[in-house]
C-alpha cells in the first residue's frame, strides 16, 4: 500500500482527498457516535478546497508538487500582500481564505462580492468549529455545531470551482 | 557563554538592503556583483514562474523571509502582476544549492 502511494502532494492528490474526506465526513455524520470523526473529515475537506483553489489561482498545474517551497512562497506572498493571518502550520482555513481573496483582488480579478461575502462567512463557521489538532483531542462538537460545519462543507463542495475560476 | 535571545518573527536587520540589492539586479543596473544570481524558470502550460536566487547573503536569513525578500523585490522592480505570477520564490546559498544538487 505504502509503495503505491504518490511520492508528493499535488492539487490532484488534494482534490481527491477533498472529495473523499467530504463523503467520509457525511457518512460518519449519520452514525450515532460518529460526530468527532465527521467534524474532523468535514473540516479537512474544506482545508483542501481552499488550498487547492489558492494553488490553482497561483498557477500550479494539477500534478505539480506542493512541498515546502510552494507553502513557504504562499506564506511569503501573504506577508508581501499585507496579511497578518497566521498559517497555523498551513492548516488554517482562515489563512487560505484571506490569501485567496487578497490574491484575487490584487490580480484585479476579485470574486463576485456576494460570493466573496459568503466565502468569508462559511470560512468563519469552519474556523470556529475545526482545527487540525482536533485529531489529538477528545473534544466533541454539539449536534447543532456539527450541522453548521456540515452545511459549510457542503457549500464549499458546491462552489469549489468558482473560487479559482 | 552569553544567552542569545532570538525573536523568530522579527525581520532580519538587513531585510531592506537585501530587497534593494535584488531590485538592482532585476533592473540590470551597472557594476553588479556576480551574486545574487537570479534564475527564472518558466512553467509549461502555465503563466507561473519559479524564481530561484542563489546568494551567500542568505546564510542568516530564515527560509520564509528569503521568499518574502524575493517577492518584495519583484513587486518593487516589476510590479504587482509580475510578483503574483511567481509560484515559487526560493533563496539558497551556494552551499545549500550544492547540497540539494541544484544547478543555478
Amino acid at each position: 500500500m505504502r509503495a503505491s502511494l504518490p511520492t508528493h502532494d499535488s492539487i490532484q492528490e488534494f482534490e481527491g482527498a477533498r472529495h473523499d474526506r467530504l463523503w467520509d465526513g457525511m457518512t460518519l455524520w449519520g452514525y450515532r457516535d460518529g460526530a468527532a470523526g465527521a467534524a474532523y473529515m468535514l473540516g479537512y475537506s474544506v482545508e483542501m478546497a481552499l488550498k487547492c483553489a489558492y494553488f490553482r489561482l497561483a498557477g500550479l498545474r494539477v500534478f505539480d508538487p506542493i512541498a515546502r517551497p510552494e507553502l513557504r512562497s504562499a506564506e511569503a506572498r501573504a506577508r508581501v500582500l499585507g496579511l497578518a493571518t497566521q498559517t497555523e502550520s498551513f492548516h488554517s482555513v482562515q489563512f487560505w481564505c484571506d490569501l485567496l481573496c487578497k490574491h484575487r483582488h490584487d490580480l484585479l480579478s476579485p470574486l463576485d462580492p456576494t460570493l466573496e461575502q459568503r466565502l468569508v462567512t462559511e470560512t468563519g463557521i469552519v474556523y470556529d468549529r475545526w482545527w487540525v489538532d482536533m485529531r489529538y483531542k477528545a473534544e466533541k462538537l454539539s449536534r447543532n455545531e456539527l450541522e453548521h460545519l456540515a452545511a459549510a462543507a457542503d457549500w464549499f463542495d458546491r462552489n469549489y470551482p468558482d473560487l479559482y475560476r | 557563554m552569553p544567552v542569545v535571545r532570538r525573536n523568530p518573527t522579527h525581520r532580519h536587520p538587513n531585510h531592506d538592503a537585501l530587497v534593494h540589492e535584488i531590485v538592482r539586479h532585476l533592473k540590470d543596473e551597472p557594476d553588479l556583483p556576480e551574486l545574487p544570481r537570479i534564475v527564472e524558470e518558466t512553467v509549461t502550460l502555465s503563466p507561473a514562474l519559479r524564481v530561484y536566487v542563489l546568494w551567500d547573503q542568505w546564510d542568516s536569513v530564515r527560509d520564509v523571509e528569503r521568499s518574502e525578500i524575493i517577492l518584495q523585490a519583484y513587486d518593487q522592480a516589476r510590479g504587482r502582476a509580475a510578483m503574483l505570477q511567481i509560484s515559487v520564490a526560493s533563496g539558497v546559498t551556494p552551499a545549500e544549492a550544492l547540497q540539494l544538487g541544484m544547478t543555478l
